[in-house]
């Protein structure tokens, strides 16, 4: 069987390696390198007004299949209050991508939740897992019937809503949910690859 | 079998730490990830298993690290839990020290370090031709009994840091010759670092060492 597309970020390192590209969507982010043991990436709002928010993609380049593809992950937030992350597949570098398959977290939603949106509808299912700042690893996977997410290795959602059919890139989302507030969170860890 | 890198790593009901894969492979050392500090150079080699080829100055030493500037130290591995594991050779006996492993500093500061230290012959040193764990904290030097004709030879190196200790194996051994354990650890959470010099001696083009494999995780 031929080897498809396959990607691994371990985010080690003096900076983010210049493949990612990092889009500003409202106000000023950063994406950078943690200080810190298990730090990853540190992906900052500042903390201006209006929601300062940002995605960090592969610029458009979509190579993974909505119908067939896993992405996992391994994250952190950095505060429990006013900020929302969203991590997987999408298939643009906006806020809200025509097509998409997200673990949602923050105060955007009330449990990690995925999110799924076809082209022009996303709808949303909790999971039974809480919102929280403790690390956690958690894998997306998108085939011809449905979407499922797992949290730590246990599979809680599946979804046949609303599922994306375009080509998707790995995204990256934070989102600061109230003024003159840094937010922030880390991943340490991204792996995606067609099945 | 799997095919996610992530599920062949970790066990099960796991979250795992921080981890990177370095094969030095390609036209030119990652920058995004490696700062070299030095005026020798660090460039890929057109040898067979070449991987990355570290040059010092003729006398001083070539550095890589996760820390572009004192200010920008990038440390995120546990002085207390965390693996290295290099693959390389030194291409010259004479003069020449090569030093890899975990530190706490910028690399123009002793900080706290525990590193796999291979000596080539200097001037009479007792650390002369051997293969050894040091560390500066506290004061540790323990040989790996390595035979001073196969210092130079590509061999893979793991150092581990354990909670109060830390262990240096070389090509796998865990006990005996190629082996070495002593109590240190450094103080504060660690970058790796691969440092090539020269010692007691001057080379013409510098001392020159090949890297072919570099991971490194906290555990």
């Amino acid at each position: 069987m031929a080897y498809k597309q396959h990607f691994v970020e371990w985010f080690s390192g003096k900076q983010i390696p210049s493949y990612w590209t990092l889009t500003q969507i409202v106000s000023t982010c950063t994406a950078t390198m943690a200080d810190s043991v298990d730090g990853g990436m540190l992906f900052q709002t500042d903390s201006g007004a209006g929601s300062p928010s940002a995605s960090l993609t592969f610029n458009n380049k979509r190579q993974y299949t909505a119908t067939g593809f896993k992405f996992f992950s391994v994250c952190k937030k950095g505060s429990d209050n006013n900020i929302g992350i969203k991590c997987g597949m999408g298939s643009s570098t906006s806020v809200n991508p025509d097509h998409h398959a997200f673990m949602v977290e923050g105060t955007l939603v009330s449990y990690k939740t995925l999110a799924t949106k076809d082209g022009s509808t996303g709808t949303e299912t909790a999971s039974s897992a809480s919102l929280s700042q403790d690390p956690f690893a958690y894998n997306i996977e998108g085939t011809s019937t449905n979407v499922t997410l797992g949290i730590n290795n246990t599979l809680d959602i599946t979804k046949t809503s609303n599922r994306p059919t375009d080509a998707l890139q790995p995204f990256l989302y934070i989102q600061s949910r109230s003024t003159a507030a840094v937010k922030s969170y880390n991943v340490r860890y991204l792996e995606c690859y067609n099945t | 079998m799997t095919n996610s890198i992530y599920e062949q790593l970790n066990e099960y009901d796991t979250v795992a730490k921080q981890r990177f894969v370095e094969t030095f492979s390609g036209d030119a050392l990652d920058t995004n990830r490696w700062s070299s500090h030095g005026s020798g150079s660090a460039t890929m080699s057109d040898t067979v298993n070449g991987g990355l080829l570290l040059t010092s100055p003729t006398n001083g030493a070539q550095h890589l690290d996760f820390s572009p500037s004192d200010a920008g130290k990038i440390r995120p591995f546990s002085q207390t839990g965390a693996v290295m594991i290099v693959t390389s050779k030194m291409v010259q006996a004479q003069y020449t020290n090569q030093s890899n492993g975990f530190k706490t500093n910028y690399y123009t500061e002793a900080g706290k370090y525990v590193i796999m230290a291979i000596q080539g012959q200097t001037n009479g040193n007792s650390s002369d031709n051997k293969i050894m764990l040091k560390s500066n904290n506290p004061s540790t030097s323990v040989d790996t009994s390595i035979a001073s004709s196969a210092i130079h030879d590509l061999h893979t190196y793991k150092l581990e840091l354990l909670s109060s200790s830390s262990t240096l194996s070389v090509d796998g051994a865990l006990s005996s010759t190629g082996f070495a354990t002593g109590n240190c650890n450094p103080d504060n959470r660690c970058q790796p670092h691969l440092t090539l010099q020269t010692a007691e001696g001057t080379i013409s083009g510098g001392a020159k060492a090949n890297y072919t494999y570099c991971e490194v995780y906290n555990t």
